[in-house]
């Protein structure tokens, strides 16, 4: 059926993430500036570079935490956010937005759960408010994504109880409890203790190994996104400096900046 | 002259009818304040500025006012514009609204206390701003809310007494109805002292086991 595979080629060929001219400032510190990135579906990209150089940014813009100044982003071919009202270019943020986003998943460096709710609430509460399923279905969901990230048995727990390994733990299971194509980690393991880095790393790794969801990493752990990654880009002021296979960009870079930082990073 | 415990006791079924007027008048107005404090902080915190400037203003204007002209603005003036209210309403009106101000600042440190990634992790499961606000954000306030609205409530409790002077036979107005007819003023204010004070202090009790009780669960 040579219409079917046509259209699936097609389907296929829209990237998943586009950043097209994004710029973005804090006051007067411009962080991104008309920056451009595509990310095809199913691809796990690595974003490393110093503290200030975008990274991280980049991926509270696609979560739509904050808003580009300028450029457009789109997941799979749909604008994020801005609007075309009667001429004038507007945040709209309505139903469309909503859609796209539910695409989105994201792990925060701090955790972030809600410390008002219990383990296996923190996992159920998204999936039954936000996309309307049955206590019932969203427990089961809940259970096998525990599971998962080895939490099952620290369900009726609070926040306040956990380490920071466990907490990060559930928070991924939080995320994954939407079923997102994409996934974004920010930074997820740097508020840990050293020891507490493996379990939530090797969760990571496992998602990534079970499923083909799109991954955009912010990391600092080196062997983490050599493992992971399928693709390494290195920032640095608000630009990609480095773009290339992990083994290039973390074996061999071409560019001295990229040699330098990841000298820093390995004399921590 | 003496004080007449016979006289005194004589009166204390009135007085504790005018007890039941003050618990109704501050329960009913701190509903109010409760509802209207927390409309105000959420105006207030809006990201469109002529919704959070009314507030300001509204919270600015009742707290420098003092609450007596308020009350009586209240029950005097406005039944020439038509709107003609009972002592009570008028009074239970009154305080909900002046302690509308406070309790809209309490609420609002609350609501800022809680850190920016409660809002974040909520826009990152896909929440719309009104279920942020319902489901995350102010289930977490009430730890913070509730020992110092216990408190407000205790001043509100005391300045109910005012109601008196726009006809409510609330605690001391009905023991100025008492004592505008024996002039026995030494039994009925000492009276209506001593059962201020003591409700006072059991309040102020139950509000410290409160604020405990949230200090260790929080």
């Amino acid at each position: 059926m040579p219409d079917t595979a046509d259209s699936k080629a097609i389907l296929d060929s829209v990237p998943c993430v586009e950043f097209r001219g994004v710029s973005k400032s804090y006051g007067s510190n411009q962080v991104l500036r008309e920056f451009d990135l595509t990310v095809p579906a199913g691809q796990r990209l690595a974003l490393i570079g110093r503290s200030g150089s975008g990274k991280t940014t980049l991926l509270r813009l696609l979560m739509t935490i904050e808003r580009p100044d300028a450029g457009t982003i789109n997941i799979d071919g749909e604008p994020l956010g801005w609007r075309s009202v009667d001429g004038k270019i507007v945040w709209r943020e309505d139903d469309a937005l909503r859609r796209v986003r539910r695409k989105i998943g994201m792990v925060f460096q701090h955790f972030n759960l809600f410390p008002h709710m219990t383990v296996l609430n923190n996992v159920i509460e998204a999936p039954t408010q936000v996309l309307g399923l049955s206590k019932r279905e969203a427990a089961d969901r809940a259970d096998r994504l525990l599971s998962l990230v080895g939490m099952r048995e620290k369900a009726e727990a609070w926040p306040r109880q956990l380490s920071g390994g466990q907490q990060q733990r559930v928070a991924i299971a939080r995320a994954l409890a939407m079923e997102p194509r994409i996934m974004l980690f920010d930074e997820i393991t740097s508020a840990l203790d050293p020891e507490l880095v493996g379990e939530v790393l090797r969760v990571v790794r496992q998602i990534a190994r079970d499923t083909g969801m799109t991954m955009l990493i912010v990391t600092h752990e080196m062997n983490f996104a050599r493992d992971v990654a399928d693709r390494v880009i290195f920032m640095s002021g608000g630009k990609i400096v480095e773009d290339g296979l992990p083994e290039t960009v973390l074996g061999d870079p071409r560019q001295p900046e990229t040699r330098s930082f990841l000298r820093s990073i390995l004399e921590r | 002259m003496n004080f007449d415990f016979h006289y005194a006791w004589s009166i204390v079924p009135a007085l504790l009818e005018g007890v039941v007027v003050t618990l109704e008048a501050t329960l009913t107005g701190m509903v109010i304040a409760i509802a209207g404090g927390l409309t105000l902080a959420i105006a207030r915190l809006s990201r469109a500025p002529a919704l959070s400037g009314v507030a300001i203003s509204y919270i600015e204007f009742f707290r420098l006012t003092p609450l007596l002209v308020q009350l009586f603005f209240i029950f005097y003036v406005l039944p020439s514009y038509g709107i003609r209210l009972s002592g009570f309403t008028c009074g239970v009106i009154g305080l909900g609204l002046y302690y509308s101000a406070y309790m809209s600042e309490v609420f609002r440190a609350a609501i800022e206390s809680i850190p920016r990634g409660q809002w974040e992790a909520a826009t990152a499961l896909s929440y719309s701003r009104s279920a942020i606000w319902k489901r995350i954000i102010l289930p977490q306030t009430p730890p913070i809310v509730i020992p110092i609205l216990a408190n407000y409530t205790i001043g509100m409790f005391k300045e109910s007494a005012l109601l008196a002077t726009i006809t409510v036979n609330e605690l001391l107005g009905s023991a100025l109805k008492e004592a505008s007819v024996t002039f026995r003023y030494l039994e009925t204010i000492t009276l209506v002292g001593l059962l201020y004070g003591m409700m006072s202090i059991a309040a102020s009790l139950a509000a410290q086991n409160l604020e405990r009780y949230f200090a260790r669960h929080r």
